[in-house]
């Protein structure tokens, strides 16, 4: 089910309201098939999928559970299955296709006649985000961080819990489940603050995100070779911005539904756009992924053992007991992987590497920024990393490897500033949504406390601020498109 | 005030209905917003109310069209395509009809049809598919060719007036151009609409199954029922049409734009359309379809928004793809063909005036004047054999 759609906001009502009037033990099943009838919306059988990786970390993490610490083969085992068949999932549903199109390429280049068919597979929502949960849950347990759930509605609900099911955030099973067994008892801040959470999300999607989409799909079908320098910096800041409203609008409405049922779910954004470093801009942007893949993947590929994991990213002791060879490779590795999770094109397998470039850089460059305090400042660290982070976009939006090159040389090149290709209004509209940003930023920063020391102030603009939202919301409300996070 | 939060939202809830109920008339539609006020859209049909001329490639309109023609005995067609002047009539008065229909009473004594496709603000790129597309569905004898200075900004299909889901079809372009290419890429992605388009593989990958998913089913009869009982929630289009209109007046008031700005030519877009504009002729040349290149009339009593040395290359440039098939391809220049007292003003498209002169859109004198003036080309190319 789309969020930016009136069947959700029906959706919502009905089982908010279901889930504040039944008898404790009920709310759990019914949470349970209504989360299923949510994902059901797209395509019932592919529940099927996200059931049968479910219940092979259900039966595994019992297993591994019962099984003590010092059986390690039996143990790896029981992991070893989890891992093939969640990663088997993931790699027949989405990556299927890109390697045996690779292989090929690849037979092709040694000068073979023989090709592999190709297969087209439907992507199943949310693979990458449910079978991630799955997989974490089962590490906890192997790694004797989290207790196995025996009951299976509660795993099952932990899994299908349908705010956080298509596009996260990521959650632990440490932090979520115990608050499905809480069942807290109903407050009216739950109401007023799931319902904030989710008219901001519907706003960013519905009046943002989905109007700038035009501009920039208009963009991107151009032929690279025809764009100015100014174009392809244009576009990077204009996706940059869809895809932080279109994601951030998600996570939005994610944790303000949940919240209408008391229930906490993690924070994926912190003001990206305002991060003065790459390793700041992944503790800012989808920040349940960036803490996953830290706590399962970077760290285990680095050599750090990890004693807590959490939602935004608990590491433990022992950090810096690895090498910086092995910290770099963990990086690039890390990076590379991440890449691939969100999408089976080099495309995207490019965009990890040149943000794992930068950190890389970033790393080995701070003894001279050490050195000279100036390139320690917000302001300078700010206007490097803004730039350079939308210009890691052009690889994640544009179609293929071609285009991306073809964009990104457009940059380096004087005589590609000196004109412009695209209409007037383009480049107006990105000017106002970065002024439009940097406002808001500074205004929560500055303004906000102040103005709440005013009461009536703040009430009156509060007034003003959610009779705009709600008319925005009212008016352009379609569910036009999807969530870009969908799709990984 | 005890949860304060939940307050402000009921108290901005009842403001905003308040407010989208009583100030929001909603009447605009965006895409006829050049046109003003004192111009009206005027669409040519039959005697038997068959339409001639659309507007947009949706079920509706197409089966109009080729339903038409077929009961017409299935003529040889002179096919005109054409932006929001050949649609819109400034001050019309009853009865009144546009250039195309005028040109279809003509023509059907001389065994010939006329069909035309205009859409506002239409780029070479939307000619050339409805060119395809129409070839691909009955025999042109003539293409006839406005081009606009003004359109050669233009670039891209738009995705409302393209086989949207009306029409079922799907329909791709044969040749293997880049602009076709690209063209058929916007098509395809039209089919999974509702998907964000990342990448090719994604597009692939996550496309969307033919039949509606339960969620499109459900909110197609939900938004229904809404349309049906709600006026305020069946007039949230033409509420988003005034909040684009707004927001349209309000860059030109803040920049100083007005109808008479010069609007500076953008060199890529521009040598991007003349270029599909050469496929189109080309493409006619290997159908042995004749072609009609003409420079539409424009507002020429009053200094034009156009830098004069770009405007006379234009021209130029026009004539010169003409003349590289002058057996089978007439260039005429009908800009000053229309007197100043026939044309009108229109609503300002700023926020200080009231209103301002309008460049494009003329009156049904006018309309006899290019129309008389394009039979004459027409009847030389239908002469030549």
């Amino acid at each position: 089910m789309i969020f930016n759609s009136v069947t959700f906001i029906l959706f919502l009502v009905v089982v908010v309201s279901l889930y504040w009037v039944l008898p404790r033990n009920l709310k759990m099943w019914m949470l349970l098939i209504a989360s299923c009838v949510f994902y059901g919306f797209w395509r019932w059988e592919y529940l099927s999928v996200m059931f049968v990786s479910a219940l092979t970390d259900y039966f595994t993490a019992i297993a591994i559970g019962n099984t003590p610490m010092e059986y390690k083969r039996k143990r790896n085992f029981l992991l070893a299955i989890t891992l093939v068949v969640n990663l088997g999932l993931l790699c027949y549903f989405k990556y299927l296709y890109f390697f045996t199109e690779n292989t090929n390429h690849l037979l092709s280049f040694a000068g073979l006649d023989y090709q592999l068919p190709l297969f087209r597979v439907l992507l199943p929502f949310g693979i990458s985000f449910y079978t991630f949960e799955t997989i974490s849950y089962t590490v906890d347990v192997y790694r004797g961080l989290v207790k196995p759930e025996k009951s299976f509605l509660n795993y099952g609900l932990f899994v299908t819990f349908f705010p956080k099911l298509v596009a996260g955030p990521i959650q632990r099973a440490s932090e979520l489940l115990p608050q499905l067994k809480e069942r807290p008892s109903f407050q009216l801040d739950f109401m007023s603050e799931g319902l904030k959470r989710i008219l901001y999300g519907l706003f960013l999607k519905v009046a943002l995100a989905d109007n700038i989409s035009s501009l920039v799909d208009e963009g991107f079908a151009l032929d690279p070779a025809t764009l100015s320098a100014i174009d392809v910096w244009m576009l990077a800041f204009l996706f940059g911005f869809q895809i932080y409203f279109d994601f951030s609008a998600y996570s939005h409405i994610a944790v303000g539904a949940a919240k209408l049922m008391g229930i906490t779910i993690p924070e994926n954004f912190n003001y990206p756009y305002m991060a003065s470093s790459f390793k700041d801009f992944w503790k800012r942007w989808h920040i349940s992924l960036s803490s996953w893949i830290r706590d399962y993947l970077y760290l285990p590929l680095s050599n750090i053992r990890v004693v807590k994991t959490t939602g935004t990213g608990g590491i433990g002791e022992g950090l810096e007991t690895t090498t910086k060879t092995s910290k770099n490779r963990g990086l690039f590795l890390t990076w590379a992987i991440m890449g691939l999770w969100h999408g089976a094109n080099w495309t995207f397998v490019f965009w990890g590497l040149s943000h794992a470039t930068i950190i890389f850089l970033e790393r080995a460059l701070k003894p001279v920024r050490d050195k000279v305090s100036l390139f320690n400042t917000f302001l300078v660290g700010w206007i490097i990393t803004l730039p350079l982070a939308m210009l890691t976009w052009i690889p994640f939006r544009a179609k293929n490897m071609n285009d991306t090159l073809t964009m990104l040389s457009k940059v380096f090149i004087p005589k590609a500033y000196l004109f412009y290709t695209m209409r007037e209004n383009n480049y107006l509209i990105t000017a106002l949504l970065i002024l439009f940003f940097v406002a808001t930023y500074l205004s929560t920063q500055y303004l906000e406390e102040r103005i709440k020391q005013v009461p009536a102030l703040s009430f009156g603009l509060n007034c003003i601020k959610f009779t705009v939202i709600i008319i925005f919301v009212f008016t352009f409300l379609r569910p036009i498109s999807q969530f870009i996070y969908f799709q990984f | 005030m005890k949860n304060r939060l939940l307050w402000e939202i009921s108290i901005a809830s009842v403001l905003a209905y308040i407010i989208i109920y009583l100030f929001f008339s909603g009447n605009t539609r965006f895409e006829e917003l050049a046109m003003g006020t004192e111009t009206v859209s005027y669409q040519a049909t039959d005697s038997s109310q068959f339409l001639i001329h659309l507007q947009h490639w949706d079920s509706l309109e197409t089966t109009s069209l080729l339903e038409g023609w077929n009961k017409r005995g299935r003529k040889p067609v002179t096919f005109f395509l054409g932006n929001s002047q050949t649609h819109s009539i400034n001050q019309k008065k009853e009865s009144e009809v546009n250039f195309i229909e005028q040109l279809f009473v003509n023509n059907q004594r001389k065994g010939i049809d006329v069909l035309c496709v205009s859409q506002p603000n239409a780029g070479m790129e939307q000619f050339y598919l409805s060119y395809m597309y129409l070839k691909s569905r009955v025999p042109l004898k003539t293409v006839v060719i406005p081009v606009f200075m003004d359109d050669m900004r233009e670039e891209g299909i738009r995705a409302d007036v393209f086989f949207q889901r009306q029409i079922r079809e799907q329909f791709q372009l044969e040749d293997t151009s880049d602009i076709a290419i690209r063209i058929n890429a916007e098509l395809r992605s039209q089919w999974t609409s509702g998907l964000v388009k990342v990448s090719d593989t994604t597009i692939r990958q996550a496309a969307l199954p033919e039949l509606p998913t339960l969620q499109e089913k459900t909110e197609s009869r939900l938004n229904g029922y809404l349309d049906h009982h709600s006026t305020v929630w069946a007039n949230r289009q033409n509420v988003r049409g005034d909040f684009f209109n707004w927001i349209y007046k309000l860059r030109n008031t803040v920049l100083g734009i007005k109808a008479s700005t010069v609007r500076k030519m953008i060199p890529l877009r521009y040598a991007a359309n003349l270029h599909t504009l050469q496929l189109i002729v080309e493409d006619c040349m290997r159908n042995h379809t004749k072609v009609l290149l003409y420079i539409p009339p424009i507002r020429s009593d009053v200094t034009l928004p156009y830098n004069d040395d770009e405007y006379a290359h234009f021209k130029s440039e026009i004539n010169a793809i003409a003349a590289l098939y002058p057996a089978d391809v007439l260039y005429a220049n009908y800009e000053s063909i229309v007197p100043g007292e026939l044309w009108g003003y229109k609503e300002a498209t700023n926020l200080m005036d009231e209103r301002e002169i309008d460049f494009m859109h003329f009156q049904y004198r006018g309309h006899q004047i290019l129309a008389d003036s394009l039979q004459v080309q027409l009847d030389i190319l239908n002469q030549i054999r």
